[in-house]
C-alpha cells in the first residue's frame, strides 16, 4: 500500500496541468456564459446571452457557414483522397516522393499557405482566373465576392487537408489482406467491383474515423478565416466560421460573455458529433 | 500481360504526377514570385515559372522589414518547450497509468481521455481572463503551459507502453531499481519510435499555431512565426514580391526539416488512424 503513492507523483504534473489549464477554464466558460462581461465587470445574467445567441442572425450566419465547409470539405475531400491513396497503394515505384509531396501543403502553416493563395486567388492577376481565360472562360471573384468565397475556402481546405486523408487511407489500405483480392479475381471480378465489393467495406472504419476527425477539424476552422476575410470573414461575412464569431466577440467587440456562450455552444455540437460517431463505431464492432 | 502491366503502372504514375503538381502548384508560384523585381506593383502576369526580372530585391527588402531571425527564435524558444514537456510528462502519465497499480487510476485514464475531447478553441476566453490574473498574458510561459499536457500524446503512451513486457519491469525491481530509474533506462529506450513520432507531430501542431498566440501576445518581440507573418500581411499585402518571400523564408526551412524526418511523421500520423 506504501508503495502506491510514488505513482501520483509521475500523474501529478499532467493532472495538474490537466485541471488548471482545460478543466478549470471549461467549467470557467460555463459560468461565464450566464453572465454579461467585459474584462472589467461581469455581472450574473441567467439564460440571457442564450436567448440573445439563439437570435442573433450573425452567429446562426456562421453557423451555417462553418457547417457548408464542413460538408463540403468531406465531400471533396474523402472520395479523391480515397482514390489518390488507392493509386498509391497499387503504384511500384516512387511511392515516397509522391506521398512526401502530397503532405506538403498539410505541413505548411495555414496562415502562410492562406497568403500565398490569396494572390493566386486574385481576380485580375491571379494564377486561377489566368487559367480559366486560357481555356476561354470569365475569371471569377474568387475571395472578393460572397457567391465564391467559401467556394474558394473549400478549395483551398481540400489542397490543405488532402495529403493527411491520402496517409490514412493508405494505412488502411495495407491492412487489407491481397488474398481477399486474389479470391475476387479468381471468381472473375473486375478492378470497380474489387473497389466497390472489398476496399469500400473494409475501409469503412477508417471513413468513420476521417468523418469524425474532418468534422472537428471542420468546427475549429479559424486561420484561414483569419488571414481570407479578418475575423468577420468577409467578403460580407460569407465565411466566418463559428471560432473566428467567439475571437470577435471578445478580442474586437469585446463581449466575452457572447464569445463563452457560442464556445458552449460550439462544445455541445461537437460532443454531440463525437457521441453519435462513437455508437456508430461501436455498433460496427 | 506484361506489356498492359506496364502501360497501367505508366498512366498511374502519369496521373499521379499530374496530382503532384497541382499540390506543388502554390509552392512554384510562391518561389517564382519572390523572384520577380516587378511583383512588388503587380503580380507578374501571365504568370511565369523563371520570371523574366529575376532579382533578389525582394529578399533584400524583406530582410529590412520583416525580423525573420526573431520569430524563428520564439518560435524555436516555444515549441522546444512544448516538445520537451509533452515528451516528459506524457512518458511520466503513461507509464503510471500502462504499469502501476494505484487507487483512481481508471479514473485518471479517463479524465485524461475526456481531454480529447475539448478543442482548445472551446477554452479560450477563461484561458485569456485566467493568464491576465496570474500575470503570465504575454509571456512565452503561456504559450508553452496550456499544451504541454496533451491528452493525446498520453494515450498513445499508454498504449505502447502496455506492450512492453512486465517480466522486464520485474527484474529489475528485483535488483531494488526504482520506478523513475526503470521507467528512465529500461522503459523509455524501448518507446524511441513513439517518442520520436510524438516529437515530430506536437513540433508541427505547435510550430503552426495561431489562434492561441494571436490572442496571448502582445509583444511583438515575442511574436512567433505565424503571427508574426500575418501582421506583416496587414502592412504590406499589396508589395506581393516582398510577401512572398516573407512566406518562402518562413516555410522553406520546416518543409525541408519535414522531408528529412518524414518516416516518423508518417508513422505518427498513420498510429493517429489506427488507434481508435
Amino acid at each position: 500500500m506504501r508503495k502506491e503513492r510514488h505513482w501520483y507523483l509521475f500523474v501529478a504534473p499532467a493532472l495538474g496541468l490537466f485541471l488548471l489549464f482545460i478543466l478549470y477554464p471549461l467549467v470557467w466558460n460555463f459560468y461565464l456564459s450566464f453572465t454579461k462581461s467585459s474584462l472589467i465587470r461581469t455581472t450574473w445574467v441567467g439564460l440571457f446571452q442564450y436567448v440573445r445567441i439563439a437570435s442573433d442572425r450573425t452567429l446562426l450566419n456562421a453557423l451555417y457557414n462553418t457547417l457548408y465547409l464542413t460538408f463540403f470539405n468531406l465531400l471533396t475531400q474523402l472520395p479523391l483522397a480515397l482514390l489518390i491513396a488507392t493509386l498509391l497503394n497499387e503504384i511500384k515505384y516512387a511511392r515516397t516522393p509522391f506521398r512526401i509531396i502530397y503532405f506538403l501543403p498539410y505541413v505548411t502553416s495555414i496562415v502562410v499557405a492562406a497568403i500565398i493563395w490569396t494572390y493566386m486567388f486574385d481576380p485580375d492577376e491571379g494564377i486561377f482566373n489566368w487559367f480559366l481565360r486560357l481555356l476561354g472562360f470569365k475569371g471569377l471573384l474568387w475571395l472578393s465576392h460572397p457567391s465564391t468565397s467559401k467556394l474558394s475556402v473549400v478549395i483551398f481546405n481540400l489542397w490543405h487537408w488532402l495529403g493527411y486523408q491520402i496517409l490514412i487511407y493508405l494505412a488502411g489500405l495495407q491492412t487489407i489482406p491481397p488474398q481477399l483480392y486474389e479470391a475476387a479475381e479468381m471468381d472473375g471480378a473486375n478492378s470497380l467491383q474489387k473497389f466497390s465489393k472489398i476496399t469500400i467495406p473494409l475501409l469503412k472504419p477508417t471513413t468513420v474515423f476521417l468523418v469524425i476527425t474532418g468534422t472537428i477539424g471542420g468546427m475549429q476552422t479559424f486561420q484561414q478565416i483569419y488571414m481570407f476575410g479578418t475575423a468577420v470573414g468577409n467578403p460580407g461575412r460569407s465565411i466566418q466560421t463559428v471560432v473566428a464569431y467567439i475571437y470577435e466577440s471578445g478580442w474586437v467587440l469585446q463581449h466575452f460573455g457572447i464569445g463563452a456562450t457560442a464556445a458552449v455552444l460550439l462544445f455541445l455540437i461537437i460532443m454531440a458529433i463525437t457521441v453519435v460517431n462513437v455508437k456508430f463505431l461501436i455498433r460496427e464492432k | 500481360m506484361r506489356k498492359s502491366i506496364l502501360l497501367k503502372q505508366g498512366s498511374m504514375g502519369a496521373v499521379l504526377a499530374v496530382i503532384g503538381v497541382i499540390f506543388l502548384l502554390p509552392f512554384i508560384y510562391m518561389l517564382s514570385t519572390s523572384f520577380s523585381r516587378q511583383a512588388n506593383i503587380a503580380l507578374p502576369y501571365p504568370p511565369q515559372l523563371i520570371p523574366e526580372d529575376f532579382s533578389f530585391f525582394n529578399y533584400i527588402v524583406m530582410l529590412k522589414s520583416f525580423s525573420v531571425g526573431l520569430y524563428y527564435f520564439n518560435s524555436g524558444i516555444v515549441t522546444s518547450s512544448v516538445v520537451g514537456g509533452v515528451l516528459l510528462i506524457s512518458s511520466l502519465a503513461g507509464y503510471a497509468i500502462a504499469k502501476g497499480s494505484f487507487r483512481g487510476k481508471y479514473f485518471i485514464f479517463l479524465l485524461i481521455l475526456a481531454t480529447m475531447m475539448v478543442p482548445f478553441q472551446i477554452i479560450i476566453v477563461p484561458l485569456y481572463i485566467l493568464m491576465l490574473k496570474i500575470k503570465l498574458y504575454d509571456t512565452r510561459l503561456a504559450l508553452i503551459l496550456p499544451v504541454m499536457a496533451n491528452g493525446y500524446s498520453i494515450f498513445l503512451m499508454i498504449q505502447y507502453m502496455k506492450s512492453i513486457p512486465d517480466e522486464l519491469l520485474d527484474a529489475a525491481r528485483i535488483d531494488g531499481c526504482n520506478e523513475f530509474k526503470i521507467m528512465w533506462q529500461i522503459v523509455l529506450p524501448l518507446c524511441k519510435p513513439v517518442l520520436a513520432a510524438l516529437a515530430v507531430l506536437n513540433f508541427l501542431w505547435n510550430w503552426n499555431s495561431f489562434l492561441w498566440p494571436l490572442i496571448a501576445l502582445e509583444d511583438m518581440n515575442k511574436f512567433t512565426i505565424p503571427i508574426g507573418i500575418a501582421f506583416y500581411q496587414q502592412q504590406f499585402t499589396a508589395y506581393y514580391g516582398t510577401m512572398m518571400a516573407a512566406a518562402t523564408v518562413a516555410i522553406i526551412p520546416v518543409l525541408i526539416l519535414f522531408v528529412l524526418v518524414q518516416r516518423y511523421v508518417v508513422r505518427g500520423i498513420a498510429l493517429t488512424g489506427l488507434k481508435l
